[in-house]
């Protein structure tokens, strides 16, 4: 099977889960219980590899269950520890942490920064582009090279997933303006075919949000837009946002769940038309699971069908135009 | 006379509710469902004595939870539903207390629901879950994920502890308070003395952490770290 990557509809929060023949990786584990049954539900007891990108709990809840689990093997964790954080969850992450190091169940690895991460398959490769070695020696609190303090998001990972073939996915997390500017100032190439929208497409820290846009989707370059986002939580995504991605030719948008700016009312869709979702029970579910092939840097091309059909059922769907699009070319090819 | 739910046929439900006009309400409703109603109208001695008259094959049971008050029964509903769990016998739980606490029985009783949410739908939804369950089919909401829990406080009555917790990777804010029989809680006298000394234990449990309502979170299985 191609190597794949899955964005998962955990509602409010992030976690994808690729996999590359028998070996597993994580990016950011989410809220709730979702990664765990995903895991479960897909037959896989054993993970390479947990990434989380920040100590926000949005991203990093979910993997208490995941080490907290009897199902499932965990053989290493690399964190962005956040020192800052003397919240109560960050604290049961490191007791449990803890327990499992103790009992060698667990290779736990501190500080992340950019550079290759290393990845046990062939054909998958992991570059982390942010942070910098400067800023991970600064943490959280400190200083970025501009003088700008850093904050749990603007410090967190952003990762991308490339496949030898030349595509790749950019899981961008919770990065903000200073995040993008410290990139591009450190001359890394930033290009993905898939982007999972930062901030679940929220407001990316102070600035302006359409300059943000612009900047980040002018430096991917990418023509799928993922975003990670909760129906109940900060009506994500954005409207500029999608509005921006828009304008800027991006071919493809989809949301894992339904935003009320498309459809004000729960709606839900016929059993077994999602893939996987947290929100499906309660009609909160656009697209669901999002599945992205690595080798082609598409997505799954039924559930691109079967988000086109419900999009064209929504009262006001931002992002009607690409899913229509893009629906015409899967039927041309 | 039946009611078809995942390839089981319930062909009749008995009705447990220590006040006649409620178990008449109960039947109406079972009546309307084209099933037949059983009236427990005599006092219930114990479980057995319950169970005895029960198909465990055809039979559907719905019980309120408030049962001990005028000597109908010598237990409360969520102990029968435990019970009808450990049979397999699908089975609901009403009341008309808020919010539904069930002695630490939440993770044998799939519905529960107060009397005012009670009707068919509720039934024929509860019937399902546990008909799901018992076949090991679990909804989002009440799958067991075994994660860590915090415990923030907890206060002895008798043979039961009143835990103050906070499961992380349900909400990470909000605590909830349940009752956990001591003899199922790991190396108790450790646990007081953490919690005495620092203010918070960690374990770990089976819970539901896909509910989305704290009235629907159970506890089971607890262990060490």
């Amino acid at each position: 099977m191609s190597a794949r990557l899955s964005v998962l509809d955990v509602g409010h929060g992030n976690c994808s889960v690729f996999r590359e023949d028998k070996h597993v990786g994580i990016i950011d584990a989410g809220r709730g219980p979702y990664a765990s049954i995903f895991i479960e539900s897909s037959g896989i007891t054993e993970i390479d590899l947990i990434v989380i990108s920040h100590a926000d709990d949005d991203h990093l809840a979910g993997v208490i269950g995941l080490l907290s689990s009897e199902k499932i093997k965990v053989n290493k964790i690399r964190l962005n520890a956040d020192a800052m954080k003397d919240t109560k969850i960050w604290r049961d992450v490191r007791e449990l942490l803890q327990s499992q190091h103790n009992q060698g169940k667990i290779s736990v690895e501190l500080g992340i920064f950019q550079g290759k991460l290393h990845w046990s398959g062939n054909d998958v490769s992991l570059d982390v582009l942010a942070p910098s070695i400067y800023n991970t020696l600064s943490g959280v609190g400190g200083k970025d090279e501009s003088g700008k303090a850093i904050t749990s998001n603007s410090g967190s990972v952003v990762l991308r997933v490339s496949h030898k073939g030349g595509k790749s996915v950019l899981l961008a997390s919770d990065m903000e303006d200073q995040t993008l500017q410290n990139i591009l100032d450190s001359g890394q190439d930033i290009n993905a075919s898939v982007l999972v929208f930062p901030h679940h497409g929220g407001r990316p820290g102070s600035g302006s949000v359409e300059d943000f846009t612009d900047r980040l989707i002018a430096a991917v370059k990418p023509s799928i837009i993922l975003f990670s986002n909760g129906r109940e939580k900060h009506d994500n995504p954005r409207p500029e946002i999608v509005s921006r991605a828009c304008a800027q030719g991006v071919s493809y948008i989809a949301c894992t769940q339904l935003s009320k700016n498309c459809h004000i009312s729960p709606l839900k869709q016929q059993p077994g038309s999602l893939l996987f979702s947290a929100g499906a029970d309660e009609g909160k579910s656009c697209a669901g699971t999002i599945e992205v092939n690595l080798e082609s840097g598409q997505c799954h091309g039924g559930q691109t069908e079967a988000h086109k059909a419900f999009v064209n059922v929504l009262s006001s769907p931002m992002c009607r135009s690409t899913v229509v699009a893009t629906a015409a070319a899967n039927e041309i090819h | 006379m039946s009611l078809a739910i995942l390839n089981k046929e319930i062909r009749r439900i008995h009705v447990i509710d220590d006040d006649p006009e409620v178990r008449g309400a109960y039947l109406e409703h079972v009546k309307d469902m084209d099933v037949e109603g059983i009236d427990v109208s005599n006092s219930i001695v114990n479980i057995e004595s319950l169970f005895s008259t029960i198909d465990t094959e055809h039979d559907g049971i719905i019980c309120d939870y408030q049962l001990t008050g005028r000597k109908y029964s010598a237990c409360n509903g969520d102990v029968f539903g435990k019970a009808a769990y450990d049979r397999h016998i699908p089975f609901i739980l009403s009341s008309h207390f808020k919010p539904l606490s069930l002695g630490g029985q939440r993770r044998y009783i799939p519905k529960a629901v107060a009397a005012d949410d009670f009707g068919i739908d509720a039934v024929r939804e509860a019937f399902e879950l546990c008909l799901g369950e018992y076949q090991g089919s679990f909804s989002l909401r009440r799958r067991p994920i075994r994660t860590l829990v915090r415990i923030e406080g907890m206060k002895p009555y008798g043979a039961v502890y009143q835990l103050n917790v906070v499961v992380p990777n349900w909400n990470p804010t909000d605590g909830v308070q349940i009752l956990i029989d001591a003899s199922s809680l790991p190396d108790l006298s450790k646990l007081q003395a953490e919690i005495e000394a620092t203010g918070e234990a960690r374990l770990t449990a089976e819970v539901n952490t896909g509910a989305t309502d704290s009235n629907e979170l159970y506890f089971s299985e607890w262990k060490s770290l």
